[in-house]
């Protein structure tokens, strides 16, 4: 009786796993999105953007140089990519002395600087496997500020919805960079915050975090 | 009966409820850019399981991604149209482009038989725990699809 138990078990729980592997892997939505990246002009002070890449992205879209390339270099001064530990950018300017270039990661936002406007398509497909690790403060991050890319079809459409996916008590704030003024603008949901945003799919967020947390976005 | 011919029993029962749950998730779908460089042009290609053979026609409809966000999940109202109905191969070469601000999403289905409406699913995940879809994206496609079989 004890070994048909346990054999009844195994079936199962291999069978389980088996499942669940199988559906963390598929993915049968994808997206085709148009991201106007402005230049230094009346709708961006510096030329500054962050961007947010699909997370299976097409299979040329590597490393940042593979970026410069999609846009058209003479379009962009260099791609940024931020330094948890140190809370401070790298960049990647495919000119000589412009830096190392670097892999592009599932669920990392980036910043771009734009020489003239492009808009931007960009194809790609969802990826129901990655998880976003948003670190609190701590030998992986300075200051507990991640900069994050969700999936294009997540749920959360606001600074409020993305807090309380999270889990509101482990986030102190989501932070999305404004093109105009170069500044932030910041949503706590504690007393005296800011106003709420929108999220644009288009966009990266810095997400400031009380406590570690591994976050799967839940999605369309 | 002995714990070797148990369990020679029921793996096979395993694998076959396996193999019905990956049918009804779906195909893996890739978007690829026809070459790096400014406008690119976009094609969707998708994978159908090779556990499955049973894979014999695909299904992809196209909507708007802004539209859904804004409507928390709606598929009827984001739902602009039909882009292949029981096609049998991958891929669909030269998407339409989105212009600047707009947003696409597509789905593809697989169907296990052609011309047997509503054999696949166009769901991912849903109903499958721990799971990150929390709507069920079927009935709206089928209220709101403009494919013969919805």
């Amino acid at each position: 009786m004890v070994h048909t138990r346990t054999a009844l078990a195994l079936a199962v729980i291999l069978a389980a796993l088996l499942c669940g592997v199988r559906a963390l892997l598929a993915s049968n939505m994808g997206f085709v999105v148009n991201c106007p990246l402005p230049a230094l002009g009346p709708g961006s002070l510096t030329g500054s953007n962050t961007l947010n890449f699909p997370y299976q992205r097409d299979a040329q879209l590597v490393h940042a140089g593979d970026v410069l390339t999609d846009l058209g270099i003479a379009n962009v001064s260099g791609v940024m990519k931020f330094l948890e530990p140190v809370d401070a950018l790298t960049v990647y300017t495919g000119r000589k002395g412009g830096g190392p270039s670097f892999p592009l990661q599932s669920g990392e936002g980036y910043f771009i600087r734009m020489l003239r406007p492009v808009d931007y398509v960009i194809g790609g497909s969802s990826d129901p496997a990655v998880v976003l690790q948003l670190d609190a403060p701590g030998p992986a991050s300075r200051s507990g500020t991640n900069l994050v890319a969700l999936p294009y079809h997540a749920t959360a459409r606001t600074a409020s919805e993305l807090m309380e996916g999270i889990g509101f008590a482990n986030v102190a704030s989501v932070q999305g960079f404004v093109t105009e003024t170069d500044g932030l603008r910041v949503y706590t949901g504690r007393k005296g915050s800011p106003p709420d945003f929108a999220l644009d799919p288009c966009a990266a967020y810095f997400i400031k975090m009380n406590t570690t947390v591994n976050y799967v976005p839940s999605h369309y | 009966m002995s714990l070797r011919a148990l369990r020679a029993s029921l793996l096979p029962l395993a694998f076959s409820s396996l193999a019905s749950l990956t049918l009804a998730e779906g195909p893996r779908l890739q978007i690829q850019e026809q070459g790096l460089g400014p406008g690119g042009v976009q094609d969707l290609l998708w994978t159908a399981d090779p556990e499955n053979p049973g894979y014999a026609a695909f299904d992809v409809v196209r909507g708007d991604l802004n539209a859904l966000r804004a409507g928390s999940g709606d598929f009827v109202a984001a739902l602009t149209g039909c882009l292949a109905e029981d096609v049998t191969a991958s891929p669909l070469p030269a998407l339409p482009l989105p212009a600047p601000g707009q947003k696409f999403f597509f789905l593809v289905r697989a169907q296990a038989t052609a011309d047997v409406c509503g054999a696949g699913s166009w769901n991912e995940a849903f109903g499958v725990a721990p799971s990150s879809q929390p709507v069920d994206r079927g009935p709206g496609i089928a209220a709101g699809n403009t494919c013969p079989c919805p």
